[in-house]
């Protein structure tokens, strides 16, 4: 009876159980303390204060809430929330009921936690990311980390973005050692030496302009882990055959006041190390004039293969480079950079040229054999004082090179020797100074430099015979070229925003004086006669109003910018040989106007317009006849030259990413007045004699463009479409007989790239183009050229690669024109120790020469430039 | 004063650009897996969820970086999106920038996706009594831990309509798992216009699909939106290439498995 008894209190126990959960449904309303409904308002029921939520609800948009509850208790507990109100708490009966819950305000706090350090912390401007958290056991550098960091981004030069703007400084433990030199730095400090790296947004590193100049673009800091860090990474790699070596070292040191890094590197490999101490800073001094080396004279070349320098480079370069930065006190740096570089040279090939008189043709058969010397030290010495009140920066640039070049030219008939001796030295100093004027902001600028130039280039046996010799054949003829400039460009600006609008006058003055001496030897004895003679001086000098105004529309669908410069410019020649003087005194106004329209979600459209005035340079100035080349004899008797240019474009472009549909298409004009004409004199052995004269003659073309490509997801396949078609019209003096000179070029490039498996991509690319030149009604000559590259890039491992490439060159004119070549290239990393290892063969089928083609307005060269053969290098990088 | 607030609020609801005030800030870190075929994938990020009065918006820090400095937007996480909620409309808006800031694009979508089941058991997360509860969005079936002392029907990404904030969720496999790091009231409150207008409409299932593309060949994506590349020779290109497949490669684990409709 007993066990009947039990059972029936555990089914009655059941069925109370089932029974009381018979839903009550508890519904009401909840106002604030002004009787105004509350939307949003968490109502919790739970059994009693202090037990977990049964059932919830929240109000809607009449504050009316509806909860239906399932739990026998007599009494149920509500809450009602509702932030920045006081909780609504009250015991109610367990039936259904309307309620009504009224909140009021209350100030009280809700409780506020916070833990642990985070990855990536904020202050101000200042975001900073451990290291530590980013490193990849594949790490080797900070380049590598950075690659990581959010929004930035290394492009294949090094040169780093950060939210695709390139950084403006990179500092070393708030110290600019490098300057835009940062790639040393990046490729060689390892990351195991750095604690954090810190990106400074909106940064503006001229302190005098904090607050008063924003800076939309961000500069990065590298903390380092100790007071006092030794680090760097050095490269080892061998090869054959014949033997190469690759090698690279770049110590480091940095301490509180004193920083320093060293490199050096060295190979025969064809590669190309001027890379590593690129410089990506920006200038903000006078632009008018530089120290760039200009060569006035030069030996016969081959035209260089389209392709990357290690296949055909026959070098033998050493380069060192010594950075060193002194913390002289607060705000104080001096610095200085220092870098030499020497290599050997060598260059084989032949060209066949054909030229195109209205007359005749003539042919010039050449097999060129050139060893060049490379010899270049540059330097740069940097006072900064960066304070709260004014700003100076003085850099004090200078560069110097010490090159020699030999030449062979081997003809049919004759062999040329060629000798060149071109050295250049250049010193330029740069001050840019800030000062607080009032409310206003003042820049000075200075920019004060001198170049010297004395070339010397001797040519076995003579050429020109009949100018120099009567026409008889004679041993020996030498130029030689003394040039000389000294300049200084001075200006004062500042920038003011107004509204939409932003203006930045600036007001200056510039003089540059030059001064070119030739003279020519014919045996060792001075040609005498004036015409092979310079005495020239040249000064152009230029005061200018500039002003640039810009507009941006709120909504980014309008972009318009107009630069107005004005600018009055002087030009003077005179030469002790000669009476006449030349002179020309201009005011040039050379607006520029361009546009930018948003036409909606993926049409944009562009136009701009320009008008430009473009004056000789002493390049295209002097009297006396000049040798340039062992076949150039060039001369501008005539005045100063003045062109006149007007360009206009406008395009159109289609981006759909959802479809993956990218179309564009552009058109572009040019129309050009110059009051010199050339003269060409092409003799029988294609000795060329350039004169100008003066007579007004024009220059215009059109060019158009347009490509497409298209994503298709099933077949994992991009195509890629773009074709161009160019034409242009300029008259020209050919052997004394004036002609109309018109080139075509039509362009055709094609490409499919293509994931064929997880572990394998394939990419295809076409090239093909024609270029057809002519003279006047004449006849066209037409060459087409072919290229098409097929890739295969396997990825059998996380830690392996290996990239097969297989290239064909092509051309219409050489009857032996068919050029085929297969390279290879594995890659394998190392976990422990800590290294790259890569192996790549070059030229597998061993090509020995490249045979191109090309011609231009009247003449055509074919050329076969001998290639390195093939070649297996191995290389090991690791971490000092 | 708060009738004026909340008057002024729902005037420029119909609109999307309006003047939005955030009073709270809750940081969550997020681990996820990133290879479902992979535990050593485990990536992790700081998510930070703005709350205000009827609205949230979440985003990840390096987004919510960028915007309180005003600069343009940028990749600079792997979750470059920001979560609008509105209450009062019962939607939520998902705006995102893709390839550099260059195309923004948007969709709207119902807000109340998960229908919870609220459980007994309860634990303490910073402090915090925690309760917890069960859904399933979008393919996944998730626990969450919400605190009923923070009155915010909110949570990280989409995740909403607890009666308090969701201070830890994550999914049966643990692939994504939200957990609070901070809860703060703002000093002062954080206003901002929020203009939309910018971002084109597109479905979920487009922007899906478009980010996936841009995933899968950012440097193609950049290209095509007319930044130039230089590469020095095709090793340098092939091996930027190799870094971009393998991470495509390993981000085969969305949140969303499939869409919610």
């Amino acid at each position: 009876m007993d066990y009947f008894k039990q059972i029936f209190l555990i089914l009655i126990s059941i069925f109370v159980v089932f029974t009381s959960y018979s839903q009550n449904e508890i519904s009401g309303q909840v106002f604030d303390d002004q009787y105004e409904k509350l939307i949003g308002a968490t109502v919790m029921i739970s059994k009693d204060s202090v037990s977990s939520i049964l059932a919830y609800g929240i109000s809607d948009t009449d504050g009316k809430f509806k909860i239906a509850v399932k739990n026998d208790s007599d009494s149920l507990f509500l809450k009602v929330s509702y932030i920045g109100f006081g909780t609504f708490k009250k015991t109610i009966q367990n039936k259904a009921q309307p309620l009504e819950v009224k909140l009021s305000t209350s100030s009280e706090s809700l409780k506020e936690v916070l833990v642990k350090s985070e990855i990536l912390r904020q202050h101000g401007d200042t975001l900073s990311f451990s290291v530590a958290a980013f490193k990849g056991k594949n790490d080797r550098v900070i380049a590598d980390i950075l690659k990581k960091l959010p929004g930035i981004d290394i492009r294949p030069n090094g040169q780093i973005y950060y939210k695709d703007e390139p950084i403006q400084k990179y500092y070393i433990e708030g110290l600019d050692l490098l300057e835009g030199r940062y790639n040393l730095a990046n490729n060689n400090l390892s990351a195991e030496a750095v604690s954090k790296v810190e990106i400074l947004e909106n940064h503006q590193p001229v302190k005098v302009l904090d607050s008063l100049e924003f800076s939309d673009r961000a500069s990065i800091n590298i903390k380092l882990k100790k007071d006092i860090t030794y680090s760097g990474t050095a490269t080892a790699g061998i090869g054959a055959a014949p033997l190469l070596w690759q090698t690279k070292v770049t110590p480091m040191i940095f301490t509180e006041k004193q920083q320093a890094i060293f490199t050096y590197q060295s190979n025969n490999a064809g590669s190309d190390v001027s890379g590593e101490i690129r410089d990506f800073s920006v200038k903000y001094a006078g632009d008018n004039f530089d120290i760039e080396k200009r060569d006035w004279l030069s030996i016969q070349n081959v035209s260089e293969p389209p392709f990357s320098s290690e296949r055909w480079l026959d070098n033998n370069v050493h380069l060192g480079s010594a950075n060193i930065l002194q913390h002289i006190k607060e705000d104080v740096d001096l610095k200085l950079n220092i870098s030499y570089l020497n290599d050997y040279q060598q260059q084989d090939g032949s060209t066949q040229t054909r030229y195109f008189t209205p007359t005749d043709t003539i042919d010039v058969i050449e097999n060129t054999n050139n060893d060049i010397f490379l010899s270049k030290l540059e330097g740069q010495l940097t006072l900064e004082n960066n304070a709260d009140k004014n700003y100076l920066k003085n850099q004090l640039e200078f560069n110097g090179f010490w090159n020699a070049n030999r030449g062979l030219i081997d003809r049919p008939d004759t062999k040329i020797r060629q000798q060149l001796d071109d050295p250049f030295f250049g010193i330029e100093n740069d001050l840019r100074f800030l000062r607080t004027l009032g409310k206003q902001l003042i820049t000075f600028n200075s920019n004060t430099g001198f170049t010297k130039n004395n070339q010397d280039l001797l040519v076995q046996p003579g050429q020109f015979e009949a100018i120099f010799n009567d026409g008889d054949s004679y041993g020996e003829i030498q130029q030689l070229v003394s040039s000389r400039k000294i300049y200084t460009d001075n200006s004062a600006g500042f920038t003011k925003a107004l509204g939409k609008f932003t203006i930045s006058p600036k007001f200056g003055f510039s003089i540059q004086n030059q001064q070119l001496d030739t003279d020519i030897f014919q045996e060792g004895e001075e040609v005498l006669d004036a015409n092979f003679k310079n005495r020239t001086e040249f000064v152009q000098s230029s005061v200018y109003f500039k002003n640039a105004f810009k507009f941006e529309s709120k909504d980014e669908t309008w972009n318009l910018n107009l630069s107005t410069p004005l600018e009055f410019k002087s030009f003077q020649l005179e030469d002790q040989n000669f009476e006449e003087k030349r002179g020309l005194d201009r005011l040039v106004f050379e607006p520029r106007f361009s546009l930018n329209k948003k036409l909606s979600a993926f049409w944009d459209a562009n136009a701009s317009a320009g008008l430009s005035y473009e004056f000789g340079e002493l390049q295209q100035l002097y009297y006396g006849f000049l040798l340039n080349n062992y076949r150039n004899l060039n001369r501008y008797n005539a005045p100063i030259s003045e062109e006149t240019r007007q360009d206009y474009s406008g395009g159109l472009s289609y981006r759909n990413p959802l479809k993956q549909l990218f179309f564009n298409a552009s058109y572009s004009y040019s129309y050009s007045e110059n009051n010199l004409l050339y003269s060409s004199n092409i003799g029988e052995n294609g000795t060329t004699i350039l004169e100008a004269m003066a007579r007004d003659n024009s220059f215009d073309n059109h060019s158009i463009s347009a490509g497409g490509s298209k994503y298709f997801r099933k077949q994992q396949t991009t195509l890629k479409l773009n074709a161009s078609y160019n034409l242009s019209h300029r008259q020209q003096l050919l052997n004394n007989t004036l002609v109309e000179v018109n080139t075509q070029s039509f362009n055709l490039r094609g490409s499919v790239k293509t994931d064929i498996s997880s572990w394998l991509i394939a990419s295809y690319s076409g090239n093909f183009s024609t270029y057809t030149s002519g003279l006047g009604d004449s006849d066209f000559q037409q060459i087409e050229t072919h290229q098409h590259t097929l890739d295969l890039y396997f990825y059998p491992k996380e830690n392996q690669y290996l990239s097969v490439s297989s290239e064909y060159y092509g051309n219409s004119l050489s009857d032996n024109g068919d050029n085929y070549f297969v390279n290879l290239s594995y890659q394998f990393t190392f976990e422990k120790p800590k290294m790259d290892l890569n192996i790549s063969w070059r030229n597998i089928l061993n090509t020995d020469e490249l045979i191109n083609a090309y011609n231009n307005e009247y003449y055509y060269v074919q050329s076969s430039y001998r290639l390195r053969p093939s070649q297996v290098l191995a290389t090991l990088k690791f971490t000092l | 004063m708060r009738k004026i607030i909340i008057l002024a609020l729902l005037m420029s609801l119909g609109h999307l650009q309006a003047q939005k005030s955030y009073s709270y800030k809750a940081t969550y870190r997020l681990e996820y897996q990133e290879d479902s075929t992979d535990e050593n994938s485990i990536q992790s990020e700081t998510v930070l969820l703005y709350l205000g009065e009827g609205q949230s918006r979440y985003s990840s820090l390096g987004k919510a970086v960028n915007d309180s400095l005003g600069a343009f937007e940028a990749p600079e996480t792997d979750f470059n999106y920001k979560i609008y909620k509105n209450y009062q409309d019962n939607e939520l808006t998902l705006a995102e920038d893709i390839t550099a800031g260059r195309y923004k694009y948007k969709y709207t979508q119902k807000l109340k996706t998960i229908d919870w089941e609220i459980k007994p058991e309860n634990k303490e997360i910073l402090g915090f009594s925690v309760q917890k509860a069960t859904g399933s969005f979008a393919g996944r079936n998730y626990v969450a831990w919400f605190a009923s002392e923070l009155p915010f029907l909110d949570g990280p990404y989409k995740f909403s309509g607890l009666p308090g904030l969701i201070l830890e969720i994550s999914d049966l496999k643990d692939d994504y798992h939200f957990t609070l790091t901070g809860f703060q009231e703002l000093e002062k409150p954080v206003t901002k216009i929020l203009n939309l207008d910018n971002y084109k409409v597109v479905s979920q299932e487009e922007l899906d699909q478009f980010r996936d593309d841009n995933n899968r060949d950012p440097l193609g994506a950049l290209k095509n939106a007319g930044v130039k590349f230089g590469f020095r020779n095709k090793e340098d290109e092939a091996k930027t290439r190799k870094e971009l497949s393998e991470k495509y490669k390993r981000r085969n684990n969305p949140i969303e498995l499939h869409l919610n409709e």
